[in-house]
C-alpha cells in the first residue's frame, strides 16, 4: 500500500453548547483529535456511545461545525472553506449513514436517490448517461439495476444499505466516511456489506474512514484503527497489533468485554469498572482514570499525551510502554 | 420448569393464516440459561411474547401447542395470572429499557409498583424489599438512584432497574429479549455477568434471546438456533459450538467478523431470509443452502440426532466442528 497521505486532521475540536438545569456547559464531543488518512486504506474508528467517533466523521465533511483544528485535503483546510467550495469537496468526500431506513427519502425512487449527488454537480451529460451511470453504480454494489424504479419501502435492510453505498460512489469519490454502515443489519447481511466495502476499496481505489462501535467488525475490515474514549483518541495504530496486544487499558477493557464465540471462555465482568463519567464537568487528568484498574497518582492530575510507542503505535496513557 | 410443546403462532390475514412460529419445542430447567439465537424476523421475539401471553391478539395468536409452567398449562392464562406466584411466576426483561420504563415515574416508584402488584408477603415493607432487590442487581447509592427518573439514569442502570422490577414477583422463569443489545460492550459484560449470577443464586430458568453468538457462547447452558419460525438446531452450548451441524448454524459462524483477521473476506450466507408469506415447501433454508439436495425441497424436515442431546432439522447435517 502506498503511504501517500490523502487527508490530514490536526487538533480537531468540536464543542456542543448544552444547557442543563439553567446552567450552560461546553461539551467537548471531539477534543484535540489528530490523525492522517493514507490513500487506499481503511481506517477504523471504534469506541462506545458518546465517544465522539461519529462527530469526527461529521466534522470532517462539515455536517457538524468544528470549532478548532485543521483538516487538510488537497492542500486546503476544509474547515475554512466557504459553503460553495465545500460542495466541490463533498463530491470527493462522501458519507454512508447508519440507518438505511432513515437516510433514504421514502418518496424518491432508488434511481433518483443514487443519482442525487451527480444531479447536483452536473455529472451527467444526458439522461441516457445518467441512467447508465446509475445502473453501473448499482451493479457495483450488487443491486439489480431494475431496482432503480423502486422505492425504499420495497427493499430489505441490506438492499437499502447497498443503495446508501451506491449513492456514495456516484460520482466516484476519493474518500468514503462510513458511519456505522452495518450496525442495523443482521450478521449474515452484515458480512455481505463488509465484503462489498472491501471490494469497492479495491475496485474504485477508495479510502474509507470506517466508524463503528463493534470491535470485531472494525478489526476485520480495517488496516489501521483509532480507539476513542470521551472525545479523544486513546490508542492508534496498525490493526494487526492493536487488538491482539492492546497497550491502553481502555482498549484492553474493550477487547475483554467483547463476547467471544467460544463457550470455553466464560464471561468476566469487564475490567473497566463502573460507567463513563459525565462529560459536562471539566476534569484534570486522564479521562479513563476513574475506571482504570491500573490507575496511578499521575493519572489523576495530568492528561496523558498521545505518544508514540516502540512498535510504532500511539497510545495516550502514562503507563503504556 | 418451563416447557414449550409444538408452539405455533399465526398471523391472521385475508387469506390463509401465516405461521410465524412453527412447531417450536424446548425445555428450560431450574437454574439453566437457554440461549435462543437467530436473525431478525426468525420468530424468536414472537416465541417469547407467546410465553408471556403478550401477543397482539387477535391479529397474532397461538394456533396450537402448549406452554407448560411446572407442568401446568398456562397457554390460555392472562399475562397477569402468568406472573402470579401461584402458577410459578414468569417475568420478562425487554431490549430497550428507555421505552419500557415509565418516563414520568421515579425508578423507585416503579419497583414498588411491581411489588404492590406481586409481592404477597404482607409482613415486609415494599421499601425494604426494594432495597433488597437493588442489592441483588448491584445498584450503588440506592437512595439516589431510586429517586431518579429514567432519563437521568445511564443505559446500564436502567437495565438493572428493569431487572429489579422483573425480579419483584420472585419469578421462576425469566424471559430476556435482547437485554444487552442497546448497551455498550463494557456495560454489556456487566449485565451478562449479573444475569448469570442471578440465575445461579435464585435458580431461575432463563430464556435469553439474542442475535449475538458471542453472547450465547459466554452465557448460555443450552442453545436453540431459530430460522424462519422454526428451531433448526439445539444442543448444549459446547457441542453446538464444536459440532455445529445445520448449514444455517455454520453459515452464521462464517459471517462472524474476527478482529484478528485483517481485511480478509468473510464468507456470508447468500441471499436473505424468507418473509412469512413466501415460505417454500421443504427445508426453509434450502434456497440459501450450499448443500441442497433433491430431498430437501419437499415435505417436513424431521429432527436428526447428531449426538446425545444434540439435534438438527436437516437431512444432510454437516458437522463442521472446530472452525472458529
Amino acid at each position: 500500500m502506498s503511504k501517500e497521505m490523502i487527508l490530514d486532521v490536526a487538533g480537531l475540536q468540536t464543542t456542543f453548547k448544552i444547557k442543563r438545569s439553567g446552567k450552560k456547559y461546553d461539551l467537548k464531543a471531539v477534543d484535540d483529535v489528530t490523525f492522517d488518512l493514507q490513500k487506499g486504506e481503511i481506517l477504523g474508528f471504534v469506541g462506545e456511545t458518546g465517544c465522539g467517533k461519529t462527530t469526527v466523521g461529521r466534522s470532517i465533511v462539515g455536517l457538524t461545525q468544528a470549532n478548532g483544528g485543521v483538516v487538510s485535503y488537497e492542500g486546503k483546510n476544509i474547515l475554512e472553506l466557504s459553503e460553495s467550495k465545500l460542495r466541490d469537496i463533498r463530491q470527493k468526500v462522501r458519507m454512508v449513514f447508519q440507518d438505511p431506513y432513515a437516510s433514504l427519502n421514502p418518496r424518491r425512487s432508488i434511481g433518483d436517490s443514487v443519482a442525487e449527488c451527480g444531479d447536483i454537480h452536473g455529472t451527467f451529460s444526458s439522461s441516457d448517461d445518467r441512467s447508465e451511470q446509475v445502473a453501473k453504480a448499482m451493479r457495483n454494489v450488487g443491486l439489480d439495476p431494475s431496482f432503480a424504479e423502486r422505492f425504499p419501502h420495497e427493499l430489505s435492510g441490506g438492499q437499502r444499505q447497498r443503495v446508501g453505498i451506491a449513492r456514495a460512489i456516484l460520482p466516484t469519490p476519493e474518500i468514503m466516511i462510513a458511519d456505522e454502515p452495518v450496525s442495523a443489519l443482521d450478521v449474515s447481511i452484515q458480512a455481505q456489506v463488509l465484503n462489498l466495502l472491501m471490494d469497492l476499496r479495491e475496485k474504485l481505489q477508495l479510502t474509507i474512514l470506517f466508524i463503528s462501535h463493534d470491535l470485531s467488525v472494525v478489526g476485520q475490515i480495517s488496516d489501521r484503527i483509532a480507539v476513542m474514549y470521551l472525545g479523544r483518541i486513546v490508542e492508534f495504530g496498525s490493526a494487526k497489533i492493536i487488538f491482539s496486544d492492546p497497550k491502553h487499558p481502555y482498549t484492553q477493557a474493550l477487547v475483554d468485554a467483547v463476547p467471544k464465540p467460544d463457550p470455553s471462555i466464560k464471561i468476566v465482568a469487564g475490567i473497566a469498572m463502573g460507567e463513563p463519567p459525565s462529560r459536562l464537568e471539566g476534569r484534570a487528568g486522564c479521562s479513563f482514570s476513574d475506571r482504570c484498574p491500573l490507575v496511578k497518582d499521575i493519572c489523576m492530575t495530568q492528561q496523558p499525551e498521545l505518544k508514540k510507542l516502540n512498535d510504532g503505535r500511539k497510545a495516550a496513557c502514562h503507563i503504556a510502554e | 420448569m418451563l416447557s414449550v410443546r409444538d408452539l405455533t403462532v399465526s398471523v391472521t390475514t385475508r387469506e390463509e393464516p401465516l405461521d410465524i412460529v412453527r412447531n417450536v419445542s424446548f425445555d428450560i430447567a431450574k437454574g439453566e440459561i437457554l440461549g435462543v439465537v437467530g436473525e431478525s424476523g426468525c420468530g424468536k421475539s414472537m416465541t417469547s411474547l407467546a410465553i408471556m401471553g403478550l401477543l397482539p391478539k387477535p391479529m397474532i395468536d397461538v394456533r396450537s401447542g402448549q406452554i407448560l409452567l411446572n407442568g401446568k398449562d398456562v397457554t390460555e392464562l392472562t399475562p397477569y395470572d402468568r406472573v402470579q406466584q401461584k402458577c410459578g411466576g414468569i417475568s420478562m426483561i425487554f431490549q430497550e429499557p428507555m421505552t419500557s420504563l415509565n418516563p414520568v415515574m421515579r425508578a423507585g416508584e416503579q419497583i414498588i409498583e411491581a411489588l404492590d402488584v406481586h409481592d404477597q408477603e404482607a409482613d415486609r415493607s415494599p421499601e425494604k424489599r426494594a432495597r433488597e432487590l437493588l442489592d441483588l442487581v448491584h445498584i450503588p447509592d440506592a437512595a439516589l438512584q431510586l429517586s431518579a427518573y429514567p432519563h437521568e439514569l445511564s443505559g446500564g442502570m436502567r437495565q438493572r432497574i428493569m431487572i429489579a422490577i422483573a425480579l419483584a414477583c420472585n419469578p421462576e422463569v425469566l424471559v430476556a429479549d435482547e437485554p444487552t443489545t442497546a448497551l455498550d460492550v463494557t456495560i454489556q459484560s456487566q449485565i451478562l455477568s449479573l444475569i448469570r449470577e442471578l440465575c445461579d443464586e435464585l435458580s431461575v430458568a432463563v430464556m435469553f434471546i439474542t442475535h449475538d453468538l458471542g453472547v450465547v457462547a459466554q452465557l448460555a447452558d443450552r442453545v436453540a438456533v431459530m430460522y424462519a419460525g422454526s428451531v433448526i438446531e439445539t444442543a448444549p452450548v459446547e457441542p453446538l459450538f464444536k459440532d455445529r451441524s445445520h448449514p444455517y448454524t455454520n453459515g452464521l459462524f462464517n459471517c462472524l467478523p474476527d478482529p484478528t483477521h485483517q481485511t480478509a473476506r468473510l464468507n456470508p450466507i447468500i441471499g436473505q431470509a424468507p418473509l412469512a408469506g413466501e415460505i417454500n415447501d421443504g427445508c426453509r433454508f434450502a434456497p440459501r443452502c450450499d448443500f441442497i439436495a433433491d430431498d430437501c425441497k419437499k415435505g417436513d424436515i424431521d429432527w436428526v440426532k447428531i449426538s446425545e442431546d444434540h439435534q438438527a432439522r436437516c437431512k444432510h447435517p454437516q458437522r463442521k466442528g472446530g472452525m472458529s
